[in-house]
């Protein structure tokens, strides 16, 4: 038993890893790209101003969106394909305005990658506008990114180098010239940026290890393993809030929510079960079952509404107004016992909770019938009703016992849904849970996020399956695993 | 199987058990009571603390603005461009101890005001929270400008050059949401004056890359440079005339230095990392700091914003003293909280509009239905226009739409009235262009294009489409970019937002009233990103969209035709217009109010005339509130909803409280 549990925990290695690269690429790979800013219009501003452009370049640099994400080949980055490029990005041939934008973010992935064509552009094009282009350009992919920017207490050798990089990155931001400069001035600045480049070509330059380390290296997904393996999810690209406190502080409201309805579903379908398996065939079995596949079939953002209007205080009927209109307990929380806060959202729950049970009735109900039916009609049930034992300490004694167990293996395939959340409820009744945070997330390309929830629900169902595997051995004798 | 034992010895001891976890409990209750009850105390305490701090001191007293002898002012021979407020924002009988409860959204993505330009935070935090060095007579006249923490600026050198002088004896607030008993928090105890260095230090903000805050930078690209004088001054030049310096410059959002440029324990942040750093600033989801009539003094996430008046505010403090705001994502919601009476205050959907008030606002009062909180005197309402504007853009890049008679044929074939009146529940006024029709830009004198569809028909006409296959689809010679003349039938398609199903209907029934024109027009409905995608790559026919303008907007950006060669520009519809090009130059420099005036209306007229946009209609938000709100009045300016001047009657029962 004991090397069947960690040769399942092994396995789990491989797997966690597989289910990673297949959700980090499909992340990374997925249309869209994540903004600093969510409004479009403001990225368009930002790409006009040259302030707001550095500010999208240290914003993809901090997230490491400047780097591609499986593989890096920058190295072997031809000039001519920059050329090209830049030759759509400054209309020097025809191209429509989606070209255009396509060249500009082909430019910005490649990032300081394009320096050395950049440069072969800006000396050696004799078009004008290919060349204003690449200055342009280079004055944002020369700049250098500053070492842990964020650090709380950066060691003396880090803040020198940043300090030196911010200096240079300083100088070379006004190493430009604006859309009508003359002559004289433009050449000037040229030949700047060309003596620059000559006196730092090293930094684009690589041996074979290099290239190799860049290569497997400089890559979003190296970055990111390199990170999780400090266990560090960082932090959300949207709030700039780390993601693991934020996750733990969205966990409090669907933890409650989901482990709540769940004991409450097991707790209303277990008894329906019995009943109707006990009394199966008659009017009451079948009252029961129809009765809960009617609440299985109504939506449950339907229902939610129904309950809110009808029954919350903004109810049209003085006589209904029980429940509160949402939210997770009563404004101004900080001045109620914990007493008195727990009897709050109690009582703000009874709806969502309510909500959330209705619909898993049936299907638990219907294991539980089903279940409880194949356990009387075995033989150690029919013994103990011959040696005269009452039926009710039959059915809930004997029989009832056996019956659960399958039910309550079912648990382990629901520790997942704990972590998602239901947005539907979420959204209607007001409450900030997992939910809602995950999709908005999603609609806001917050990698980071969605890759932490992704993340720690892969490792819930991996455990889940394990813990379920193992319950079915701890109850029934006769499953052994060797 | 075996039995667990159940004698009496037991259960006893688990009745035992269970009654004295009972007693704990309740012990337990009774002690947080009395502590609950003790900080409460402690609050009350800390408030008449500080109102009587509030009140002048020995020292260095603060004067009241314009009255100080003793400053000296670098060109006194200019007029101050700051008035004194006008509008009182306590009348007499106001109550000052009243609680307003709002909507805010959901969850803000930060409090920083340099950082966050969404306008849940803006309207609702920043605007009474933050301390502007000047702002527009919101109330009175908009024209004008009143003093906040600036109390006399000076403009020189036509417009380039603005000297700010503060008002002395400003504190900051102290910082809300946080233990300041706290030993780690010690460094941030005792006073923090408004200076004109914390001026300068937001600039260099704006100013620095590594701040994440595109849009706002976007404004401060001629910013030239700016000296701080002394504590109290500063001047701020820009490197050439540009009305919006004005604006920008005392708008500009003020956060101070003390504060912004430190980590949790005091430490000053690296200036080569300072931006970096002051993006992920370990305050920003906890409050803000500013200088406003408001303090930020909890947020509990998902719950509610909490804001008590600042009793050490410069100004003339609002009645209100606390602004609740509830966090929950259903703008639906607003409609039950507010029949609940958790809310105080909120905003009307169309459709809820329509089911409460439109559908019994004709019925006479005895048919009207006396359990409604809106019929019964509970709830009061008003609609009032919202500035934004909503149009359809006709892609001029594109062969079909480059005639400026096809463009004014779609607007008269586009019934914008009855849309408004049916599929927006009349909540809107057809719009004649960009500017808020309550300003003076707007040019009273321009008619709306009215629904005509036999002039539509004629403009086509005359345009060379005729059905000359027969159809039943108008067709004409139009030159592609890069080709010859080819017969081209008038086939389009019109991107929608899918996230609008009122601007779908109103698309829909666009359509009909085209195709019996003959003109054949698809909708393709779109998600927001999508949208943006296309809209960026001008991948467009035709698109629906909507602007939410300042009161002097700024038209470049929009319709200038340099910003329709930029990938990603605003001018999407590819408007060029060299009349209309100049105009717009001009009023970024001609900043007299007579002669701009003559320019912004000149360019009304051109846009109305070539109709870039079929502008659609100015949208009315619908705002309802409880009968305790009292002096419910809308500023002239965005956000009009502006809480400062209205009070809340404390003898009727207030939102939120039970």
């Amino acid at each position: 038993m004991r090397a069947y549990v960690l040769k399942r925990l092994l396995l789990m290695i491989p797997t966690f890893a597989g289910i990673f690269l297949v959700l980090f690429l499909l992340l990374n790979l997925a249309p869209g790209r994540p903004g600093g800013t969510s409004a479009g219009v403001d990225l368009a501003a930002s790409l006009r101003d040259e302030r707001g452009q550095d500010s999208q370049r240290i914003f993809r640099e901090q997230f490491q969106l400047d780097r591609p994400v499986l593989l890096n080949p920058y190295f072997a980055l031809r000039p001519a394909k920059v050329r090209a490029a830049l030759e759509r990005f400054a209309q020097a041939v025809p191209a429509t305005s989606a070209e255009r934008v396509a060249a500009w973010e082909e430019l910005e992935d490649w990032g300081s990658y394009a320096v050395p064509g950049l440069v072969a552009a800006m000396r050696d094009d004799p078009r004008a506008a290919v060349c204003d282009a690449a200055v342009l350009v280079l004055r944002h992919a020369a700049q250098r990114p500053l070492l842990d920017p964020f650090a709380e207490r950066p060691d003396p050798a880090t803040a020198a180098e940043n300090r030196a990089r911010e200096a240079e990155n300083a100088e070379l931001r006004t190493w430009r010239y604006g859309p009508g400069a003359p002559e004289p001035e433009r050449r000037e600045v040229i030949a700047r940026w060309s003596a620059w480049y000559d006196a730092h070509a090293s930094r684009w330059q690589w041996d074979a290890w290099g290239r190799l380390r860049v290569l497997l290296l400089e890559t979003r997904l190296a970055a990111y393993v390199s990170n999780l393996a400090r266990l560090d999810f960082g932090v959300s690209l949207v709030t700039r809030e780390p993601v693991i406190p934020t996750l733990v502080s969205k966990l409090k409201y669907s933890i409650t929510l989901s482990l709540g309805s769940l004991v409450l579903a097991y707790a209303i379908a277990i008894p329906l079960g019995v009943l109707s398996a006990v009394t199966r065939g008659s009017s009451s079995d079948r009252a029961i079952t129809v009765g809960l596949f009617v609440l299985y079939s109504l939506p449950s953002f339907f229902v939610a509404t129904l309950l809110l209007v009808y029954l919350s205080q903004g109810s049209p009927l003085p006589g209904l107004r029980l429940f509160p209109t949402g939210g997770w307990s009563s404004p101004d929380p900080l001045s109620r016992t914990s007493l008195a806060e727990l009897a709050d959202v109690a009582w703000h729950l009874v709806l969502p909770m309510a909500c959330m049970t209705y619909g898993s009735l049936a299907a638990l109900s219907r294991y539980m019938r089903s279940s409880l039916l194949d356990v009387i009609a075995a033989d150690f049930v029919r013994t103990a009703r011959a040696k005269g034992v009452p039926e009710r300490t039959v059915v809930l004694h004997h029989a009832l016992r056996n019956a659960l167990l399958p039910i309550l293996t079912l648990l382990g395939g629901l520790l997942p849904a704990v972590l998602g959340g239901s947005v539907i409820v979420e959204y209607v009744f007001g409450i900030p849970g997992m939910g809602l945070w995950v999709v908005d997330s999603i609609f806001q390309r917050d990698y980071n996020v969605i890759l932490a929830v992704e993340l720690l629900s892969t490792v819930l169902v991996l455990v889940g399956t394990l813990l379920t595997d193992l319950a079915y051995a701890w109850a029934d004798p006769r499953i052994r695993y060797e | 199987m075996a039995r667990r034992g159940n004698g009496w010895p037991e259960r006893l001891l688990l009745a035992a058990i269970l009654i004295a976890l009972g007693v704990v409990v309740f012990q337990l209750d009774t002690i947080e009571q009395r502590f609950l009850a003790q900080s409460r105390a402690l609050d009350e305490l800390t408030r008449a603390l500080e109102r009587a701090r509030a009140a002048p001191a020995p020292g260095p007293a603060p004067t009241d603005g314009g009255a100080a002898p003793t400053r000296r002012w670098l060109h006194p021979e200019v007029p101050n461009l700051l008035h004194d407020p006008d509008y009182p924002m306590r009348v007499a009988g106001a109550k000052t101890d009243g609680r307003l409860v709002r909507w805010f959204g959901t969850d803000p993505k930060g409090f920083n005001p340099l950082l966050e330009n969404g306008a849940d935070v803006q309207d609702g935090i920043v605007l009474y929270v933050g301390a502007a060095l000047a702002s527009r007579m919101a109330w009175t006249d908009p024209e004008k400008w009143q003093k906040e923490l600036a109390e006399r600026v000076e403009v020189t050198d036509e417009g380039r050059e603005l000297t700010i002088y503060l008002r002395p004896g400003v504190r900051w607030q102290a910082p809300g949401n946080l233990d300041l008993g706290d030993a780690r928090h010690a460094w941030l105890r005792g006073d923090h004056f408004v200076t004109a260095r914390d001026v300068a230090f937001s600039l260099s903000l704006i100013q620095n890359p590594q701040v994440e805050n595109g849009s706002l930078k976007n404004y401060y690209q001629d910013l030239e440079s700016w000296r701080v004088i002394d504590d109290l001054t500063i001047v701020v030049r820009w490197k050439k005339t540009f009305c919006g310096a004005i604006e920008y410059t005392l708008g500009v959002p003020l956060v101070p230095e003390f504060f912004y440029a430190y980590d949790e324990d005091g430490t000053r942040f690296p200036d080569a990392t300072l931006g970096a750093r002051f993006d992920q600033h370990w305050y920003d989801h906890l409050g803000m700091v500013g200088a406003g009539p408001y303090r930020l003094v909890s947020y509990v996430p998902g719950t509610e914003i909490r804001l008590e008046r600042n009793e050490d505010y410069f100004g003339e403090k609002p009645a209100i003293r606390e602004i609740v705001y509830q966090l929950y994502a259903d703008p639906n919601a607003t409609l039950l909280k507010l029949k609940a009476h958790e809310l105080s205050f909120g905003s009307l959907r169309p459709g809820q509009y329509r089911d409460e008030i439109k559908r019994f606002d004709s019925l006479p009062p005895a048919k009207r239905p006396k359990q409604s909180p809106f019929w019964n005197g509970d709830l009061r309402y008003r609609t009032y226009l919202d500035n934004s504007f909503y149009y359809i853009g006709w892609n001029a890049d594109r062969p079909l739409f480059r005639d400026k008679r096809v463009r004014q044929a779609m607007t008269l074939a586009f019934d914008r009235a009855r849309i408004v009146e049916h599929v927006f529940v009349g909540l809107g006024e057809v719009a004649v262009g960009p500017y808020d029709v309550e300003s003076p830009f707007h040019d009273p004198d321009i008619r709306p294009w009215p629904y005509d569809p036999a002039r539509a028909r004629a403009l086509l006409a005359e345009a060379g489409f005729a059905d000359t296959d027969g159809d039943g689809v108008l067709d004409a010679d139009l030159t592609p970019d890069d080709g010859d003349p080819t017969r081209t039938p008038f086939e389009f398609s019109l991107l929608v937002y899918n996230g609008s199903p009122e601007m779908e209907s109103a698309a829909n029934i666009l359509k009909e009233d085209l195709l019996a024109l003959g003109v054949r027009m698809r909708i393709e409905s779109a998600e927001w990103s999508l949208m943006q995608k296309r809209m960026d790559e001008k991948d467009f026919d035709a698109v629906t969209g909507g602007w939410a303008l300042s009161y002097d907007p700024d038209l470049y950006q929009i319709f200038h035709s340099s910003q329709a060669d930029v990938p990603k520009g605003s001018n999407r519809v590819g408007f060029r217009n060299p009349e209309a090009d100049r105009l717009m130059e001009q009023a970024r420099e001609v900043c007299e109010p007579t002669a701009r005036l003559a320019i912004l209306r000149r360019l009304h007229r051109i846009l109305h005339e070539e109709q870039p946009y079929s502008f659609f209609f100015v949208r009315r938000a619908v705002a309802a509130w409880w009968k305790e709100v009292e002096r419910v009045e809308f500023a002239k300016l965005r956000p009009k909803a502006n809480s400062l001047p209205w009070w809340v009657d404390t003898a009727l029962p207030e939102a939120g409280s039970r």
